[in-house]
This record gives C-alpha cells, sequence and structure tokens, in this order.
C-alpha cells in the first residue's frame, strides 16, 4: 500500500542560510550561542545538518552520533560557518558551493573512520562568508548512485550574504 | 508364497484407500480455508473466482464486539512531516511520513500538571521499538515559554516547538501520544494517558506488536570494540578481587 | 610474588592487561597503564562509576572506533605537535570533568603538506587510535595553508586554542561532546594548559589626570592580568599564577591613591595626600597613558613611545 500524502520538500531557513530539502532527507540548522558554552570567547556560527535517514538527537558539529547508525543507502552532508575574517584565504578560496564527484571520496576522508564508509572535504567562500562542507557517504562503494542525490541537496542550497 | 503376495496387496490397496482419503480431506480443508480467507470459491482450474476485488467483509454474530480499522488502514487519518523550532533555537525538519521508521510523537506542554510525569520519565531509558522514534511535540513560541521548554527538555530525546504540528494532528490538549506507521504516512494509535509507561501499552497495542521488529535500517557501530571490553572485565575483575569496588577513592586521585 | 600489595595488584594486572604479549616491555607498559588507571582525573560530571582501563584512556580508544591518537602517546609524552605537523584546526567537548566542568579543546596537529606519515595504529599504551589515518581539517588555525592532510595526533587543552596558539588559530567554534570521553594515561592536569584565571572587566588603561582609588583595578583586555590600587597603599599587577610587580607602597600608602598626572609621572599618594612612589616620568610629552597589556607588563606612553615599563 503507498504513502498516505505525496512526499514534499521542506524548506529550512535561518542565519543567512536556505535549503529545501527533497523527501526523505532531514535537516538541521542552529548555532550553539549559549553563554555558558562559550565562556572562553569562542565564535558561534550556523550549522547545517542534512540527511536523508533520521537525525539523531546529541549530534556533533560533523557529524559523530549520525555516522555510526548511517546504512548503506544514508548520506550526511554539514555544512558550517566560520568567521569572515577567514573568507578568501587560501583555505578558503574556492568560490561558490563545490560539488564533490563520486571520485573525489575516500575512506580515509572522514572526521571518524567507520568500515565501508567514504567522506569528502571542501572548503570554500561563498557572499564573503566562509564554509566547509563535508559529506559521509553510508558506502564508499555506491558513491555513483549516492552522490546525485548529494548534488539534489546542494542544488537547493542558498547561501546569502547573511 | 502366494498367501503372501495375496496379504501384501490387501495391504497395499488399505494404504492406497487411507491416502487418497487423507489428500481429499487435505484438499476439503484448504477450500474452506481459502474461503474463509475471502478468497472465493475455486473454479474448475483452481484459481480464484474472476472480479472480485479485495476480502470479503469480515462479519460477527449479534452481541460480538466489531473489530478495530481494517487491517490495511485505508481509514487511518493520514499523518505529517514535523517542521519547527527546538528549544535551543535550532531549525529542525524531520520525517515521519514514508520513512522506514514509526515515529511516536508525545505532544506535551509546560504548564500541564499530567506532563510532569512525561517529562520526567523521557529522562529514563524508554520502551519504545527500536524501529520507533520519540519525538516530544509542544506549541510554538507563541503560546510555550522557550526557556522552561529548554529545561524541560530531556538529553537524547528530538524536542520541537511546532503550533502546526499540533493543528495538523487535531491535538485536544496535552499530555497527547500519536504513533505514526513511517511506511504508509499514517496515524497508527492515539490517545492519552497519566504516564509513558500507560501510554506506551497503548501504542503497544495499536502497533500490534510491530514495535518489536527487528532493528531499523542501518548498522550501528556503537558499543566498544570487543578487546576493550575484555580488557575491562579482567581489570574489574581483579580489582574486585583486591577489594577495590567502583567509586573506591583510590581510583580517583588526581595525579598532578 | 614480593612487594607491596599494591604492587603485587599492580603486577597481577598488568598481566592481565599484557596477557597476549610477553615482552618486558609490555608488562611495563601494562603496568604504568593499570598505575595511571589507580591515578586518574576524577570523572566528577559522571554518575557512573566505570573500569579502571576505560578511566586511563575513555571510550573509543581502539583503531576500530576511527578516532585519533594523542600527541602525548606518540610524541615522548609532550602534549603538543610533534616535528613535520601543523595545528589545523580544533574542537571542544562542553562541560569536561577534565577542565573543571568548562570547555575541554581538542587541538589536531596536521601533517605538514610534503611530509609524509604511514598510516598506522598506536600499540603502545591503551591509546590504541590511529596515526595520520584521517585526512580531515577542523580549519580554524593556519588557514594559510590550504591543504586537507592527515591528522597524525591530536593536543589537548583546557585553554583556549588562540591562547595557546596565538596568530595561528581562530575563534570559530566546533563542537563534539560525543569525544568528551576520550583521554590517554599520559594526559594530566599539569600538561593540559588549565584554563587562565579571567578577572573581572575593567578598562585596560587610565589616562591623564585620571585615579585610581582604593579597589579600582585595570585588566587586560585578555582578562589574564589585573592592575589594583590595593586599600593597603600598593599598586599591584598580577594574573592568576603570581604577582608580576609591586609599587611596595604598602603600608605608606594606606588609604590612598594612584595619579596619571598630565605630566605623565605615574604618582601615588597617601592618605594625606604625600607623594609616596612617583615612576619618574614627568616631562614626557604627548598624550600620556598608563596602559596594562595583555603580556601583563604595565605601561606609561605617551602616543609615541613607551616612556616608562614594569618589566
Amino acid at each position: 500500500m503507498g504513502i498516505a500524502i505525496a512526499p514534499r520538500p521542506v524548506e529550512v531557513t535561518g542565519h543567512g542560510l536556505r535549503a529545501l530539502v527533497p523527501h526523505p532527507w532531514e535537516a538541521r540548522l542552529y548555532r550553539r550561542d549559549a553563554p555558558e558554552t562559550n565562556e572562553h570567547g569562542e565564535l558561534a556560527h550556523p550549522v547545517l545538518h542534512l540527511a536523508n535517514f533520521a537525525l539523531p538527537p546529541g549530534r556533533g558539529d560533523f557529524g559523530t552520533g549520525a555516522v555510526e547508525v548511517m546504512g548503506p543507502e544514508h548520506v550526511f552532508v554539514a555544512l558550517l560557518e566560520f568567521e569572515r575574517a577567514e573568507a578568501f584565504r587560501p583555505l578558503f578560496a574556492r568560490r561558490g558551493v563545490p560539488r564533490p564527484r563520486p571520485s573525489d571520496f575516500g575512506a580515509n576522508a572522514l572526521q571518524r573512520r567507520l568500515p565501508g564508509q567514504g567522506g569528502w572535504q571542501g572548503f570554500f567562500t561563498e557572499n564573503g562568508r566562509p564554509f566547509c562542507l563535508y559529506v559521509v557517504l553510508g558506502s564508499l562503494r555506491d558513491a555513483h548512485r549516492l552522490v546525485p542525490h548529494v548534488h539534489a541537496v546542494l542544488d537547493e542550497l542558498r547561501i546569502g550574504a547573511g | 508364497m502366494t498367501a503372501l503376495v495375496v496379504v501384501e496387496a490387501v495391504l497395499l490397496a488399505v494404504l492406497t484407500v487411507l491416502v487418497a482419503g487423507l489428500l481429499r480431506a487435505y484438499a476439503d480443508v484448504l477450500r474452506r480455508l481459502r474461503a474463509l480467507d475471502g478468497g472465493g470459491a475455486l473454479d474448475a482450474a483452481g484459481h480464484g473466482a474472476v472480479g472480485q476485488d479485495g476480502p470479503a467483509p469480515f462479519r460477527v454474530a449479534p452481541g460480538l464486539p466489531e473489530p478495530a480499522a481494517s487491517a490495511d488502514g485505508a481509514d487511518w487519518p493520514e499523518a505529517h512531516d514535523i517542521s519547527g523550532v527546538g528549544p535551543d533555537g535550532a531549525v529542525i525538519a524531520l520525517r515521519t511520513v514514508g520513512v522506514a521508521h514509526d515515529t511516536a510523537l508525545l505532544f506535551l506542554s509546560s504548564g500541564c500538571s499530567s506532563c510532569a510525569t512525561f517529562w520526567d520519565e523521557l529522562r529514563r531509558p524508554l520502551a519504545v521499538g527500536p524501529s520507533v522514534r520519540v519525538v516530544v511535540v509542544t506549541r510554538g513560541a507563541e503560546h510555550e515559554d522557550t526557556a522552561e521548554i529548554a529545561g524541560l527538555a530531556p538529553p537524547g530525546v528530538d524536542v520541537v516547538l511546532s503550533t502546526q504540528a499540533w493543528r495538523d494532528y487535531g491535538v485536544p490538549g496535552s499530555p497527547y501520544v500519536v504513533l505514526v506507521a513511517g511506511a504508509t504516512g499514517r496515524v497508527r494509535g492515539e490517545g492519552t494517558g497519566q504516564s509513558w509507561q500507560q501510554v506506551s501499552a497503548l501504542l503497544s497495542r495499536a502497533d500490534g506488536g510491530a514495535a518489536d521488529r527487528g532493528a531499523p535500517a542501518g548498522r550501528s557501530h556503537g558499543g566498544k570494540p570487543r578487546a576493550d571490553r575484555e580488557r575491562e572485565s579482567d581489570v574489574d575483575r581483579e580489582l574486585l578481587a583486591a577489594g577495590i569496588l567502583p567509586g573506591d577513592p583510590s581510583l580517583y586521585q588526581v595525579q598532578d | 610474588m614480593t612487594g607491596t600489595f599494591a604492587e603485587r595488584l599492580v603486577g597481577r594486572l598488568a598481566g592481565r592487561v599484557s596477557r597476549a604479549e610477553r615482552s618486558r616491555r609490555s608488562f611495563l607498559g601494562g603496568a604504568a597503564l593499570v598505575g595511571a588507571a589507580l591515578a586518574v582525573n576524577p570523572w566528577g560530571y559522571l554518575t557512573r562509576p566505570i573500569s579502571a582501563y576505560a578511566a586511563a584512556c575513555g571510550t573509543d580508544s581502539e583503531c576500530s572506533s576511527g578516532y585519533s591518537v594523542f600527541c602525548c602517546t606518540i610524541n615522548a609524552g609532550k602534549n603538543a605537535c610533534p616535528p613535520n605537523t601543523f595545528v589545523g584546526g580544533w574542537w571542544k567537548a562542553d562541560r569536561s570533568s577534565y577542565c573543571g566542568g568548562k570547555a575541554r579543546y581538542y587541538i589536531d596537529c596536521n601533517a605538514r603538506p610534503g611530509h609524509h606519515f604511514a598510516c598506522h595504529c598506536n600499540k603502545t599504551t591503551c591509546d590504541r587510535r590511529l596515526v595520520a589515518c584521517n585526512v580531515f581539517r577542523y580549519g580554524q588555525c593556519n588557514t594559510h595553508i590550504p591543504e586537507v592532510t592527515p591528522v597524525v595526533c591530536r593536543q589537548i587543552s583546557c585553554r583556549p586554542p588562540w591562547e595557546v596558539h596565538p596568530k595561528a588559530c581562530g575563534r570559530s567554534s566546533a563542537t563534539d561532546n560525543n569525544t568528551a570521553g576520550h583521554t590517554a594515561p599520559c594526559l594530566t592536569r599539569a600538561n593540559t594548559f588549565p584554563a587562565l584565571t579571567r578577572f573581572p572587566e575593567a578598562p585596560n588603561e587610565l589616562r591623564a589626570g585620571h585615579t585610581l582609588h582604593a579597589g579600582d583595578r585595570l585588566t587586560s583586555l585578555d582578562r589574564h592580568t589585573t592592575c589594583v590600587m590595593h586599600e593597603g597603599g600598593a599598586l599591584v599587577v598580577r594574573d592568576s599564577e603570581r604577582t608580576l610587580w609591586s609599587s611596595h607602597t604598602h603600608p605608606e600608602a594606606r588609604g590612598g591613591h594612584a595619579t596619571l598626572e598630565p605630566s605623565g609621572n605615574l604618582v601615588i599618594f597617601d592618605r594625606h595626600g604625600r607623594r609616596v612612589w612617583t615612576s619618574g616620568t614627568a616631562g614626557s610629552g604627548g598624550r600620556p597613558r598608563l596602559h596594562l597589556r595583555n603580556s601583563g607588563v604595565l605601561v606609561i606612553d605617551n602616543g609615541e613611545r613607551v616612556v616608562w615599563s614594569s618589566r
């Protein structure tokens, strides 16, 4: 029997970011700016998490807590902003949201190296704002099949001037 | 010798008759079962009746209670995905429709006295199946004190402030629980209760025990590696033999 | 086996831990592990006691867990980036019992571009995590280096990375509380850069013609150094660990005050208005100001040059 309601994309906006996530992707857009956890003067910036599976609570900014429950068909995307002074620095010299190819992913390009998974990380500047984009595939072997879904999500990502 | 052959022939005939009778009775049983199953009478080729669409309506004798909604859930309410804001201001979009897992939505508030038990129980391990995701939904910031919700929100449980979700699910008040079947995108059960324990029993009945079906999709890399566990239990055994129990002050001396 | 009870216990435990390895080095390593397990930092914010082994190296301490080793484990005990690596970025775990309930910072040491480190699993101590296997970068530090290279090891600090590595690390926060339980026997309170005291906010300079009365203070911009005019009469500069400078005008100037005169002279008066101490910088010209620097040095400058310094 099919689904009662046709799946719809969902929009999340905030902090000058906008993502239109297709079904069955989920999204979280947050900024950890509680004074009691930034007592030394840390600068809190927006973090966007996108995934085609149920995102567990209690995740690290680069996805721990979520990557451990990923199956071979799952994809996790994290977008983290940095302070404006870093824009266009050599690490952030690339302009525009990158589109990683399947061959760009590696088993060692992971924050937390887990069997079977593949990761890719890229730094860039968009609209004067420096970011890191990090993608984890539940199955590196299926990168050619999973990466188009990543592109579809990134195609609907908009980064404003902030 | 001739007598022996005759006896064997007679026995063989009797067995043949018995086998034929058993086979006929078995066929008869199958036919009756199919009829009870709503398959209708079989034609000469043994196929189902042409033009019949779906099971025959279930009937009960007068005086007996009717069963619940039909098994395929066609008359169950439609479910909705949840969009809102977390107590910490995070923008949240989570899926309940067309996903592999089921979702138990707990509609709570900060002001209702009977919600307090739920908030407390959520801080302990919940008795839900492994493929059921628990999400607390309160009304939005226009109705709730976000700081108070943040104080009540238990770690490890999604909490979403969403007045729209309350409207979508027609929530009459709090506490209220809705179980959504992810695969069909329909509500499988809903109601209220005095505690999560009570509600989870209701959910279990609505779910038909399906909450106990296997682990959700996706492998978990959590838990300690075997070598870690073995070493830890070895060390713990020796410490115990030496009379050093968990919490012994000697285990917590600060080294500078 | 002879020796004290603790030694016999340590010996039995060491034998258990290193049962698969028979060498003397592994026995000593095992004994060291247990020794560390018996003297670890308190897990005051955890409600559940843990095994001694877990206390020494914490959670996810095997290579299969996918995390990188700690620098002190592979760098001769030094909680610092080894040669041919650079600080590539950092993250924090909040409310860490290892840092007095405040943030604990994990600073990644990435392989310097052009330098190869073989990916392998560390086998020494219980910190059996990965060395140079995860090609990943947190990105707040040394952003003039564009490459993403393998993480060789992790440095630990209770002090923010931009204070431990000034001019190298920015403050853009990344948080991962799932790593809060990671540790290693070589990490101690002393070598993980205990957080410095932060004094109350106050101006960091005193302009000409203005006065510090008893109880008034200057605070450096980073709030780790303060200059207080004490009721007892002394003007004292100190940080969280020690006194850096004093006018030594206690008790002669008891109840007095310190004034930076328009001439550029810093003067300490007693309660009767008598001069007890001066910096001798009258006539320095310009626009004098008394300034407390982050370095802990108190200076008088005239807008062009320093005319007096406490150090």
